[in-house]
């Protein structure tokens, strides 16, 4: 057994009385600490980690010779030898990235792919929070993606609940971290990081799926869209999946067609028989002094392909009527109906009843509008159908037709883009569509007033359990 | 809060001293005895990157120390500069610290150090002492 003199550097000298040599016994360093600790409390303590390793900040002389190595603590001492514990003095700035990455991995919870992916299982919400090219190449199965740069302006309409685990996943998991913190900062108490990020994800053969993406001339386009929550990507390849028929293409139908077309409604199906005339052009924007005497419908379609070439337009130039009805309704998933007749309107309403299809409803007369949306085959809430309200047609003298009791230019703006609105809301499944209720517009008074509607529980055509009773021709009793 | 004493004459050897070696770390030892500097000493940054970081060479502290010790002093801490940043112990300050050290540590704003705090390790957290002349 070698006896060995030590030399304790002054912030160690608290331990020794103030001894700053102390004698101890040990063939080993590591026994010679042993028996220091032994004698020494605390002593011990302050040289080695609780794993038994030497501390940082430790450098060991023997008889003035450094020891270096990872089997400093097992060398040898002979007899009488001076060991000198000397404190390595470091320290400094450091990288500010580095710094900020261990405060962060001693702050922030870290998680294996694996372990992530089961609690993804228990519910737990994985937010991919990388650019989009790169979540292109791949993303795990169930992620949200919410890029870094909206994260913080986003979690909190995909996820409210702040006690939901959450977990942030990037390419190589040092974003994540960061990630992490901001949503703790926002108050999720249940935040992990993705150790190894994606890249990991993969590597340890975790489900992952090549996520459906705007391209970039998209992103562009809908970059407005992109920053609503309730559009979002998402919402835009909705939109973009989806086909709205346009009955008309007048006044109602041409706002609601290029703005439509503008917000990215994949496909427009356009129903008009008519040609444009001159004195159209005072509120049916979609056409143009130049196209006078041409297709109403394919004057839209020339105005709708210079807004947004991307939009996919059905033209069907055809009176609609009872006998080509059920083979131009069904595909679509929106109506809006721009007709001014109530031949049309009824045939519009009874085929969206046949078809289930919600029924988005405007009419103009001088200066008033109206707006609605009927739809009894709405899942869940079945709201009422136009018959519920008006049963049958009003006698011709009673209901002309904007050619017969003009209107003001700009309402059709109005009402359509009104339209608009509820059939973009219905496509995104956002808000509270106006079933059930009637919004008047009385533009000389600068007023808005709702009316509530219920439904008919005796209609013919939309009750519960009440069979399809087939189309009427109003055409020949109407005022159209 | 604690306090340090802290002598005029060895602040002002760590301000030129950093002032000169800026935008590199200046580093040293404090000599005096607990809760007392009385002097400041320089040495050589022998970190491999010494705009962030300093480190001083375990055999320079060995012969400071004996040098100290003949004179029936002790060395009680160490100072250096953070030539970008506050004088507010980094990560890398925490994790290599010695318990019961006085670290003294100058902040720059621009290229002129511009603050001067003490800190020292309680388990394993810097707490700030109030410096005293």
């Amino acid at each position: 057994m070698s006896t060995v003199n030590v030399r304790i550097p002054a912030p160690l000298r608290s331990h020794t009385g103030g001894a700053a040599e102390v004698v101890a016994t040990g063939n080993t360093l590591r026994a010679v600490i042993e028996d220091m600790g032994a004698r020494h409390d605390g002593l011990a303590q302050r040289i080695l980690t609780p794993e038994g390793e030497l501390r940082p900040y430790v450098n060991v002389f023997v008889d003035g010779d450094r020891l270096q190595g990872d089997d400093v603590l097992d060398q040898p001492l002979r007899d009488g030898a001076v060991v000198s514990l000397v404190p390595a003095v470091a320290g400094g700035a450091g990288r500010a990235r580095d710094e900020r990455l261990d405060a962060l991995r001693q702050s922030i919870s870290e998680v294996t792919p694996g372990e992530a992916r089961a609690l993804q299982g228990q519910g737990a919400v994985l937010i991919d929070i990388r650019e989009q090219e790169e979540i292109a190449a791949g993303s795990p199965e169930g992620a949200l993606h919410l890029g870094r740069g909206y994260l913080e302006l986003r979690i909190e309409d995909e996820v409210p609940d702040l006690e939901k685990p959450v977990l942030t996943l990037c390419s190589g998991g040092v974003r994540s971290l960061f990630a992490a913190e901001d949503l703790r900062r926002l108050g999720y108490r249940h935040v992990h990081s993705v150790a190894g990020g994606f890249n990991r994800w993969k590597d340890e053969g975790l489900p992952f799926s090549m996520p459906r993406m705007l391209d970039a001339a998209a992103r562009e386009r809908y970059s407005r869209h992109l920053l609503m929550p309730e559009v979002g990507e998402k919402g835009q390849l909705r939109l973009m999946d989806s086909r709205v028929l346009l009955v008309g293409a007048g006044g109602l139908g041409s706002p609601a067609a290029l703005y439509l077309a503008a917000a990215g409604v994949g496909t427009l199906g356009i129903v008009d028989h008519d040609v444009v005339e001159r004195s159209n052009l005072q509120r049916q924007v979609v056409h143009a002094d130049d196209r006078v005497g041409q297709a109403k419908a394919e004057s839209a379609r020339t105005a709708v392909r210079a807004l947004n070439p991307d939009v996919r337009v059905e033209l069907h130039q055809v009176h609609l009527e009872s006998g080509n009805v059920d083979t131009i309704f069904p595909g679509y998933d929106v109506i809006l109906d721009g007709t001014d007749n109530f031949a049309t309107r009824y045939l519009i309403n009874d085929a969206c009843i046949k078809h289930g299809l919600p029924n988005v409803h405007g009419a103009v007369f001088r200066f008033e509008g109206q707006v609605s949306v009927f739809w009894p085959a709405r899942p869940g809430e079945p709201g009422p159908c136009y018959r519920c309200l008006f049963p049958e047609p009003p006698p011709p003298e009673l209901a002309p037709s904007c050619a017969e009791a003009g209107v003001l230019g700009v309402l059709p703006g109005i009402v359509g883009l009104l339209q608009s609105v509820e059939t973009i809301k219905l496509l995104l499944r956002t808000g509270e569509p106006l079933v059930g209720r009637l919004l008047f517009y009385d533009a000389l008074g600068g007023r808005f007033t709702e009316m509530r509607m219920e439904r008919d529980p005796e209609c013919p055509y939309c009750a519960e359990g009440v069979e399809f009773p087939g189309y009427i021709d109003y055409q020949g009793f109407c005022g159209a | 809060m604690r306090t340090l004493g802290l002598e005029a004459a060895a602040l002002q050897c760590m301000l030129e001293r950093a002032t000169a070696l800026y935008p590199q770390e200046a580093c040293g030892l404090l000599v005096g005895r607990a809760g007392r500097v009385e002097q400041a000493l320089t040495c050589l940054n022998r970190a491999t990157d010494r705009r962030v970081g300093y480190l001083i060479d375990p055999e320079d502290y060995l012969h400071i120390e004996q040098q100290v010790a003949n004179a029936g002093r002790q060395v009680v801490g160490a100072w250096h500069s953070h030539p970008h940043g506050d004088a507010v112990p980094s990560e890398t300050d925490r994790q290599l610290a010695w318990p019961d050290w006085h670290y003294l540590i100058l902040g720059f704003r621009g290229r002129l150090p511009s603050q001067c705090r003490a800190w020292i390790l309680n388990e394993s957290a810097f707490e700030e002492e109030i410096i005293q002349p």
